[in-house]
């Protein structure tokens, strides 16, 4: 029987963080991977694994020691409203921003492999359509959804990895060491960005059971981050690495690729409700970010009205890329790598805080 | 929910009002079976384009299609480049042209010899065109080779074209040459690119002579045989960075394959050690992929040790010799050896001297030596190639005798 | 379309129209004077003549018959003045359906008495044997006590009324069912349901005796969910023998049923039924709080009661799950659901319904489990055939022709050639055809349905193709369209699902498969935010909760060991870890019986 605060299960939870986390691999994101971490690029997704894990476990503690609060409530209880303002304008700003260029490169994606003659008018508020009414319908009819569509995703996945099983030319991933240990850790620190996503948890966790947030965040960080591995792997040994830096859209390409006899060829119409279910669910945890965050920082009791504005404002920001090569490389450069510094210095900030707190109290 | 429902239709109503931007019939549109592309004669290239006509491929049960007309229409143009060429055509095809479906892509000799990425490479962005499909050089102009293109056994010129360029599992002179693997190969450093070879049926029949040939030694356009379709597939393009750099033959293609991996069978005509003049028949399969061991000397020159496990069975043995027999059958597996060593000496030859391209693709076991790509990049293989130490070694077993345990009546 | 349009952009809920006639409205000011019944000047042309007067009469007069049946009158004493206020109620002069039989009960100092019913829905024989041959002929056989004296007003006179009546109630009547009743609504309810009324003068209370005879169907065989294996029994028009059916099947103590009537014209039975010791006691009473809340004019089919129960009425879903087979409601039950019965139709109500038991035909629990597993994978295949694969067909062939095979495709496009249409519309025209046709069968008289199956196959099958206005190919989609919407087992869904459809033809004509999967997204979104009674609708896969494999994976039968966690049953197992006891070494003397009973 449900009661009137919305509640997101555990395996709900994790079905949306890790498609929420791991849907950029479906777009340029490893594009641009690649030509950082050359054959070993496929490393760079595992060394951000532990620094996801602390990562989450930091942002869990902190919100364990306020249950029932999100980030925003939890910052205002912290460093008081006026610092909590900014802090949670960075939240709305960079989301929708980040919001806004996933859905370009997604629209983009759509219009770049299936439909050449619709104008990006249509594919963008088509996805932001798509993306607004689950918003709408609420946060836990997007975590259902997310974990319905989670079986088919994970198995599409799977296949679309699996079909390209004969073209995987083991020389891909050599020379094993890249561009050399040292910038290969340089590459994976400055792209330490790809978990921002993480923040969904810092919103979702009031409506978790409790006990569970820490679980819920582990396990969707490491499964996020075996799919980004895997896909990046799977790109190595398909197309191998200089010519893997080639494709905008790496999976695509693998889509593209399968070839088994003459009969399993041209798959990637197969392929298509992979991209666009996970981009429809990233979007709309995206959006909801947008929205819940700029909901509890103005103390509106719901985040239904915000949804219209918010997304007239991402739409904007959709349309502003002049082209698709300005969208996907801002968007690396914001999601991917200047992303984590303000991010983890404000976690990192209300985390101090908390802890002096703690002190205090203890010492008390 | 009614709210959302209703908006949500409302905004597919407003999306449809526009019209169906995509929205194409498939009887309006030209479905390319195959592209060639030659040297132009009035501007820079010749593109040739095979569609299929599907009205008289698969007529429709109403009546009306007619049927009985020719399945494929063949034109070519003179234009700048390939995609522009496709353009071109609404002047005189009335349905959009379409490359999803095309199976194959034909360069002309002339062509692939000049300049083959900058003309070809470029499709590798193009939508349309898929990394699956074949590509070929052709024996000469690839204009020629699509007009003599016409299915005998099939229909439809989609399944003759897939047929053919899948023929690479059933034999060992026709190269797996799909646009994927020829771009990877020509864009790593480590490897030469294989394009199958494709030609028009030889015009006039060769001088008499009835000796003794392995049939290793023709490629197309110059197999002797009579009847059949008019186009033949056999033989390899060796394509070093930009240009190709020399064709080979069906042995030296079966040499190549084995270093690669990509061999699966092939029926082999040795000499019969105890009978000149006599000869074996041997069905061989791969056993295990090969092991090459690349090791760097002191002196920074690669040293290559190439070891292809081979199994087979015995399909023919002219002379009765009893060579089924446990204790000989090593005789027989010797005398394969050694023929295979004869192709692999010849190919590599060819590899190291006459072309200077690493079309067995050794590149890529020696760039497991190395820890970074920096240091691949800078031992710079493609130069000491033509200079490195390479050995073959064939490993052949005998699994299986036919159906004859052995020969008496021929004694 | 225009007034959702108002709707949406003027965010207002449209004003409920009045209706003059609304059923139990007594509070209502009286009509205005230009409605109903025009006055003055203006003559309503064809009116029955006097027309203004004689409404207001009538209309004034039900008004007061309403009025006594609400205010509980009580009976009076004197058989005169009952008979005249029945007669009145039951509109008798002009009724010829009811029956007033005055007689007098043979007692020593007979008494005139009267027997009101109606002439049909009661049996006759019950009547002539056990009411009025007892109290005409042998009402003076056992004069145990000293009939009391004429009933006169007091205390005495009311002590000897209550006297008699027990008297006749106890020594008089011997039929199974007697109760009395004070006020005139019950013995007008009462009689309304095929019983007899037996007042006696000088009493101010009656005696309601059962004789219900309803006709009624025999129990038959399932017409819309029949089975191969299982039980061949439907319910009928009949609560009681539904009751009784499910009775028959589930016999435990705590299976209760409980009667709520229903709709205010001719309020019917609903019943309730459930299994007190497993049912969630917050469901129970959640169903019983709609059910009595219910304000509607006439509910004589579980559909229309179901539109007033059901939690979200646009939702693209029936939120309940109507089965006229016995056997399913019995499994409802143990699992821990309510089930629904309105009296006078066969089609029984259990709730709370999900999507996944809307898939669940009868019979996959009574096949082995890989069969059972088999066909209900083969039903959710239908299910995407019939939602989707006339839009993705489109799609396909209209934005994603790299898609197909080749050879298929040069098939398509040659076939395609001498057809004028474009795909789209083609397939609009064919899907509209079919729905014609099932349309049709439902509607088409028995006697000449088989002409409906030629005009089906030969004019629009072949017909078609033969005359180029579809290609072949297209037949065969619509006919596995068809097909997977019959293998949907609940026949409401599956005319849901059949209705969306044409949706997703119209979005793969736009947008191709991008614009069917967005659609798709949110018409799954729409059904994860669905619940039934408080039930998510796509429990247990979302959200997740514990459960037997009995949803998309049906497991063998003795795997079935917990109910539904999204019921939250009062009893969480039905069986025990090890249900196959035999598998077990035996190890004591004692067999340890399963728990569950």
């Amino acid at each position: 029987m449900s009661s009137g605060l919305p509640r997101v299960g555990f395996g709900e939870a994790v079905a949306l963080l890790v498609v929420f986390l791991s849907m950029k691999v479906l777009i340029s994101h490893l594009a641009l991977i690649f030509p950082l971490g050359l054959s070993a690029s496929w490393m760079i997704p595992l060394m951000h694994l532990p620094v996801g894990l602390v990562g989450a476990a930091v942002i869990v503690w902190l919100l364990n020691r306020f249950p029932g609060r999100t980030i925003v409530e939890i910052g205002e209880e912290l460093v008081g409203p006026v610092v909590n303002g900014f802090f949670t304008l960075f939240y709305y700003v960079f989301f929708v921003i980040f919001t806004a260029l996933i859905l370009r490169q997604f629209a983009e994606f759509m219009l770049t492999g299936f439909l050449p003659e619709t104008p990006l008018g249509v594919a963008v508020p088509a996805f932001a359509a798509g993306a607004a009414a689950i918003v709408f319908l609420g946060l836990e009819a997007l975590a259902r959804t997310a974990r319905v569509l989670f079986y088919l995703l994970g198995f599409s996945f799977v296949l679309l990895l699996l079909l390209t099983s004969n073209l995987w030319a083991p020389h891909g991933i050599m020379p094993l060491w890249g561009p050399g240990v040292l910038a290969l850790s340089w590459a994976a620190f400055s792209t330490l960005g790809v978990g921002v996503e993480i923040f969904l948890l810092a919103l979702l966790a009031p409506y978790l059971p409790r006990g569970r947030v820490l679980a819920a965040g582990l396990v969707s960080v490491l499964a996020a981050g075996a799919v980004v591995a895997l896909a990046t792997l799977v790109s190595l040994l398909v197309f191998t690495y200089p010519v893997v830096r080639e494709p905008v859209l790496p999976m695509f390409e693998l889509a593209r690729a399968v070839q088994w006899g003459r009969f399993f060829v041209r798959m990637e119409t197969l392929f298509l409700p992979l991209w666009i279910f996970s981009a429809l669910i990233g979007l709309a945890a995206a959006l909801y970010i947008c929205t819940a965050v700029a909901a509890r920082a103005l103390k509106l009791p719901c985040h239904r009205p915000l949804i219209l504005p918010t997304l007239v404002l991402i739409l904007a920001g959709a349309f502003t890329p002049p082209n698709f090569s300005t969208a996907v490389e801002v968007g690396f450069v914001v999601t991917a790598q200047w992303s984590f510094v303000p991010l983890g210095a404000i976690i990192g900030v209300l985390v101090a805080a908390a802890w002096l707190r703690s002190r205090r109290q203890r010492r008390e | 929910m009614r709210r959302v429902l209703t908006s949500f239709v409302l905004i597919l109503m407003i999306l449809c009002l526009p019209g169906c931007w995509d929205y194409r019939e498939l009887d309006e549109t030209a479905w390319v079976t195959a592209i060639g592309l030659d040297r132009g004669r009035e501007n820079v290239l010749t593109v040739t384009l095979q569609i299929a006509v599907a009205r008289n491929i698969a007529p429709a049960p109403g009546g009306g299609g007619g049927g009985g007309g020719e399945g494929l229409v063949v034109t070519s143009m003179e234009a700048p480049s390939l995609l522009s060429a496709l353009e071109f055509t609404h002047a005189w095809i009335d349905c959009r042209v379409d490359l999803s479906h095309t199976k194959v892509f034909i360069v002309g000799r002339e062509l692939a010899e000049s300049d083959f990425t900058a003309f070809i490479m470029p499709l590798a962005r193009f939508p349309e065109f898929r990394p699956t499909v074949g590509v070929l050089v052709a024996n000469g102009r690839a204009e020629n080779v699509l007009r003599e293109a016409d299915p005998v056994l099939e229909l439809s010129p989609g399944k003759l074209w897939d047929q053919m360029t899948g023929a690479w599992a059933a034999t060992e002179f026709i190269p797996r040459s799909d646009f994927r693997r020829v771009y990877i190969d020509t864009g790593s450093p480590g490897a030469a690119g294989l394009a199958a070879l494709i030609g028009v049926e030889r015009e006039k029949e060769g001088p008499p002579d009835p000796s003794h040939k392995a049939k290793g030694v023709h490629m197309a356009g110059t197999i002797p045989r009579r009847g059949g379709q008019k186009i033949e597939v056999m033989g390899a393009a060796v394509i070093e960075g930009d240009r190709m750099v020399g064709v080979l033959n069906g042995d030296e293609t079966g040499v190549a394959k084995m270093v690669r991996g990509t061999f699966r069978e092939m029926i082999k005509t040795v000499p019969d050690p105890r009978h000149p003049g006599r000869f074996l028949t041997v069905r061989v399969y791969p056993r295990e992929p090969p092991a090459v061991d690349v090791r760097i000397g002191a002196d920074g020159m690669p040293r290559v040790a190439v070891l292809i496990p081979l199994e087979g069975s015995i399909l023919g043995i002219q002379s009765g010799e009893h060579y089924e027999r446990p204790e000989r059958v090593h005789q027989v597996e010797r005398a394969v050896e050694k023929s295979l060593m004869t192709d692999a000496r010849a190919a590599l030859d060819k590899a190291q001297h006459e072309f200077g391209a690493d079309f067995f693709a050794l590149g890529y076991h020696a760039k497991q030596r190395f820890p970074t790509w920096q240091a691949w990049e800078e031992f710079a293989w493609d130069e000491k190639f033509p200079d490195a130490e390479i050995s073959f070694d064939f490993d052949f077993k005998v699994r299986r005798i036919g159906i004859l345990r052995e020969t008496v009546l021929w004694r | 379309m225009l007034k959702t349009l108002n709707r949406l952009l003027v965010f207002r809920e449209p004003a409920v129209p009045r209706y003059e006639f609304e059923a139990g409205r007594e509070d209502r000011p009286s009509a205005p004077a230009g409605g109903r019944a025009p006055s003055g000047a203006k003559k309503p042309a064809g009116g029955a003549p006097g027309d203004t007067a004689a409404f207001e009469k009538k209309r004034a007069e039900g008004r007061r018959l309403d009025a006594i049946l609400k205010g509980n009158r009580p009976l009076s004493t004197s058989l005169d003045e009952n008979e005249r206020l029945l007669k009145e109620i039951f509109r008798e002069p002009g009724n010829k359906d009811i029956v007033f039989r005055p007689f007098s009960i043979g007692t020593e100092r007979p008494r005139r008495a009267l027997l009101v019913f109606f002439d049909g829905p009661v049996n006759t024989d019950r009547q002539n044997l056990s009411i009025l041959q007892p109290l005409m002929l042998f009402a003076g056989l056992r004069p145990d006590r000293i009939p009391a004296e004429r009933g006169e007003p007091g205390p005495a006179g009311q002590e000897a009324r209550e006297e008699l009546a027990k008297r006749i109630r106890e020594a008089l009547l011997p039929g199974n069912e007697v109760s009395p009743a004070g006020t005139v609504r019950e013995v007008v309810e009462d009689v309304l349901n095929a019983n007899t009324a037996l007042l006696v003068d000088g009493l101010d209370t009656a005696l309601l005796i059962e004789t219900k005879a309803w006709a009624t169907r025999g129990v038959g065989t399932p017409q819309v969910e029949a089975v191969i294996r299982g039980p061949q029994e439907a319910f009928t028009e009949q609560i009681r023998i539904n009751i009784t059916l499910i009775r028959k099947t589930l016999r435990r103590s705590s299976l209760v049923t409980e009667f709520l009537p229903v709709g205010r014209i001719s309020p019917l039975q609903c019943a309730v039924m459930y299994l007190d010791d497993v049912a969630n006691p917050a469901l129970v009473a959640e169903v019983k709080r709609r059910l009595k809340s219910v304000g509607a004019d006439y509910v004589n089919e579980s559909g229309i009661l179901e539109q007033f129960i059901e939690d979200m009425p646009g939702a693209p879903a029936p939120q309940t799950l109507a089965t006229e087979r016995p056997d399913r409601v019995v499994a409802g039950l143990v699992e821990g659901r309510v089930a629904i019965m309105v009296d006078g139709n066969p089609w029984a109500l259990i709730v709370p319904a999900t999507f996944f038991s809307l898939m669940q035909a009868a019979e996959d629990a009574y096949n082995r489990w890989p069969p059972g597993t088999f066909t209900r994978l083969i039903r959710y295949v239908g299910l995407g055939l019939a939602l989707l694969l006339p839009g993705a067909y489109v799609a396909i062939i209209t934005h994603h022709p790299e898609f197909i095979p080749t050879d298929l495709l040069l098939a398509f496009a040659g076939a395609r050639e001498p057809v004028p249409f474009p795909t789209a519309v083609e397939v609009l025209l064919m899907e509209a055809a079919f729905e014609l046709i099932r349309e049709a069968g439902v509607r088409i008289p028995g006697t000449v349905g088989t002409t409906l199956g030629i005009v089906g196959a030969l004019i629009l099958g072949q017909a078609a193709v033969a005359a180029n206005i579809v290609s072949p190919i297209l037949i065969i989609i619509v006919a596995l369209t068809a097909l997977g919407s019959f293998t949907i087992p609940n026949y409401p869904f599956s005319n849901t699902i059949r209705m969306y459809r044409f949706f997703y033809i119209a979005l793969g004509t736009v947008l191709g498969l991008f614009g069917i999967l967005v659609g798709l997204f949110v018409h799954l979104a729409l059904l994860a935010r669905m619940t039934s009674f408080g039930v998510p609708f796509l429990a247990p896969v979302a959200p997740v909760t514990r459960s037997a494999p009995d949803y998309l994976w049906r497991g063998p039968a003795w795997e079935q060991e917990e109910r539904p966690d999204y019921l939250d049953p009062l009893r969480r197992r039905r069986q025990p870890r090890i249900s196959r006891g035999w598998t077990q070494r035996r190890t004591g003397k004692g067999d340890d019986r399963p728990d569950g009973r």
